[in-house]
């Protein structure tokens, strides 16, 4: 079990994850935007972050950079879901620690297999390193 | 707002409502008919000593048939004793959720020593552990009774609420996957792979989104499906042979009745084809259906979870199957546009090339090595198909060249020979209006150009002369000097080969020159036999 949080500003969306996440025995915290996911994450310590690309005050990418700045949260992966029609660099994605892009929409199942297959790759071993 | 986990189920709400009353230090109590009272976690010594006694017991049962009309009220059991209903029970016997308060009047109440007796608890001890600012007094008691009963409605109905949203969520859930399936497969309802690989990767997509042990997409045995008509398409554990499966089709369609529309067949050991049991305990049959015309079924096996199949499954199924219809219609559409295309073509050119009784079929035979050329020269599946019909049209502007010239058989004046040459421009000018064919017309107008430079009709050298110049000019070449003329008799192949090899770089591209005399010309051969046999009757 790993702790998950989930940060989007769309309910139906949290709550179709959240729902997923929990089934497949995870705990899970959630924020609607990503100045209160920066804020839980700081709190809560979470094994993996998925967050909305396009969020208000906050965006989901804007939110990954400041966890990989802040030393408590720099290992910490990110999933981020966006709007089909984006395409985001590779270097922008590794300097914010994004570990995949799911584009909406999404299926509900791949994403608790994307979520499985981030968190297996980051052992604690491997984050140890990392640090 | 911060949802920790916790399981969203019934107890959820409760759970919750226990908490808050456990802060203030009471217990959630649920009175039974019987008078006997069941405390929902840990509750106070006291309290758990008094709704132990018989003499509680008797009254809960003495004052139980009013007490559904006195939810958030005090009712007293006896003096420094209530109990306070915080909801009516849902069904009448059911037990009733309450509070039980304590009050000062308890500390004198003669009640209290009895209980303690009957239970050979010792009453000093007893009235020790009552802390007096933990007893209240009737006022006090009675606000606090009010309070408890909002508190009481407003957590179940919270808990309902969330019990909603999850519900709700489950729901959307399924949406999404079946939102993001349909979205996916429409991405790649593209015409220009094969649509036996679609069709496959629809059904595997389908049995996991759906969550079944197996899936079958059996078409009808129809020509307007061309190549598909009969296919079946299989994902997941079914062990059904081909002819089997087209039997299960049509029994399944049997049961449809005519009706096209999705069911469920509960028991397909009734079914008349062996081992029809094993396959599943109940069959999803989702018809394809075009025009009120049936396509083909979908038939789906048991759940992996082991669950009957829900209305979900099939309308899942079933927008799969407006999915893929619409793909199967798009498909004939595509298909009778092409023959017609191509026919039309063919007709046009076999027209022209019935003015000369000696190029009958020359223009087939040049697209067919056109197509061949380019094919081992490493162009695109889609190019060479372009290629094709380039050189299917090549000599379109022989229309305006006049057949007593055309078809004269001794040598050519100077004037008649000006006119043969405007063929590749007039062909490019006939065609070059219609918008689908304008990247083929290099074809057309450049099959008389030479690598060297000396062709026809702007001079053009080596590799500016367009590709599909230099591959339908040399099949032209090819087919002309294989095949009997007005002006010469047919060459055998190793001939006509060895002149092309010894033309290269001069009249042809070598590098294209090396690759075509390398080429298969049995199916060359093939088409000069149809076309003699054509003559001949």
């Amino acid at each position: 079990m790993s702790r998950i949080l989930i940060v989007d500003d769309e309910a139906p969306i949290r709550h179709i994850v959240a729902l997923k996440l929990r089934s497949a025995g995870h705990e899970v915290v959630v924020a609607d935007d990503g100045e209160e996911g920066l804020a839980l994450a700081r709190e809560h310590q979470p094994d993996l972050v998925v967050a909305d690309y396009q969020m208000p005050f906050m965006s989901g990418m804007a939110m990954a950079v400041s966890l990989r700045e802040d030393p408590s949260t720099c290992t910490v992966p990110v999933l981020l879901l966006t709007a089909r029609s984006f395409k985001l660099p590779p270097e922008e994605l590794m300097r914010a620690n994004i570990a995949a892009v799911l584009g909406k929409p999404f299926s509900p199942r791949d994403l608790v297999n994307r979520v499985e297959t981030i968190l297996n790759s980051t052992s604690p071993a491997e984050t140890e390193t990392v640090r | 707002m911060s949802l920790m986990q916790q399981p969203a189920t019934a107890t959820a709400g409760t759970h919750s409502l226990r908490q808050r009353l456990e802060s203030l230090g009471l217990s959630l109590w649920q009175l039974a008919s019987d008078g006997r009272a069941h405390c929902l976690g840990q509750p106070d010594e006291v309290q758990r000593l008094i709704a132990h006694a018989r003499p509680f017991h008797a009254a809960i049962r003495q004052h139980w048939p009013d007490l559904p009309n006195q939810v958030g009220e005090l009712v007293e059991i006896w003096p420094g004793t209530w109990v306070v209903p915080l909801a009516r029970a849902r069904k009448a016997d059911w037990p009733i959720p309450a509070a039980i308060i304590l009050g000062t009047d308890l500390l004198h109440a003669d009640q209290l020593r009895l209980v303690c007796d009957s239970q050979g608890v010792d009453y000093q001890t007893i009235c020790a552990r009552l802390e007096p600012d933990r007893l209240l007094g009737p006022a006090e008691a009675s606000r606090l009774a009010t309070m408890l009963a909002w508190m009481y409605h407003d957590t179940t109905r919270l808990d309902r609420s969330g019990q909603d949203i999850q519900a709700i969520s489950v729901q959307l859930s399924d949406a999404y996957e079946e939102l993001s399936l349909l979205y996916k497969l429409s991405s790649r309802m593209t015409m220009d792979q094969p649509p036996e690989a679609f069709l496959g990767e629809a059904c595997r997509e389908l049995r996991e989104v759906a969550a079944l042990r197996w899936l079958a997409l059996q078409l009808v045995d129809e020509t307007r499906l061309e190549e598909l008509a009969g296919a079946s398409f299989t994902a997941g554990s079914l062990n059904l042979g081909a002819p089997q499966l087209i039997r299960l089709a049509e029994l399944a369609t049997q049961k449809l009745d005519g009706e096209l529309r999705p069911t469920v067949i509960p028991d397909p050991a009734e079914l008349d084809l062996d081992g029809a049991g094993e396959l599943a305990q109940e069959l999803l049959v989702v018809p394809l259906v075009s025009d009120h015309h049936l396509l083909g079924l979908i038939i789906g096996g048991d759940r992996l979870d082991g669950q009957p199949h829900s209305s979900v499954d099939l309308k899942l199924c079933d927008s799969l199957a407006h999915t893929l219809t619409i793909f199967l219609d798009n498909r004939m559409l595509y298909e009778d546009m092409e023959a017609m295309f191509l026919g039309t073509l063919h007709a046009l050119t076999s027209a022209i090339d019935a003015k000369d009784s000696y190029t009958r079929g020359h223009s087939e035979r040049v697209a067919l090595m056109s197509r061949m050329l380019a094919e081992a020269a490493g162009l695109d599946a889609a190019a060479c198909e372009r290629v094709y019909i380039s050189g299917l049209v090549h000599d379109v502007g022989k229309i305006g060249v006049p057949e007593t010239v055309l078809c004269k058989p001794g040598k050519l004046t100077d004037e008649e020979y000006a006119l043969i040459k405007l063929h590749p421009e007039i062909g490019a000018r006939i065609l070059e209006d219609i918008r689908p064919m304008r990247d083929l017309l290099p074809g057309v107008l450049q099959h008389h150009e030479r690598w060297d430079g000396r062709g026809y009709p702007h001079g053009l050298a080596g590799r500016e002369v367009p590709l599909f110049g230099r591959i339908v000019g040399l099949a032209d070449s090819f087919d002309a000097m294989s095949s009997n003329r007005t002006y010469r008799r047919a060459r055998p192949l190793e001939k006509v080969l060895e002149e092309i090899t010894n033309c290269a770089g001069q009249q042809f591209d070598p590098e294209l020159a090396a690759i075509f005399v390398n080429l298969d010309f049995g199916p060359f051969h093939e088409l000069i036999e149809k076309h003699q046999n054509l003559k001949s009757d």
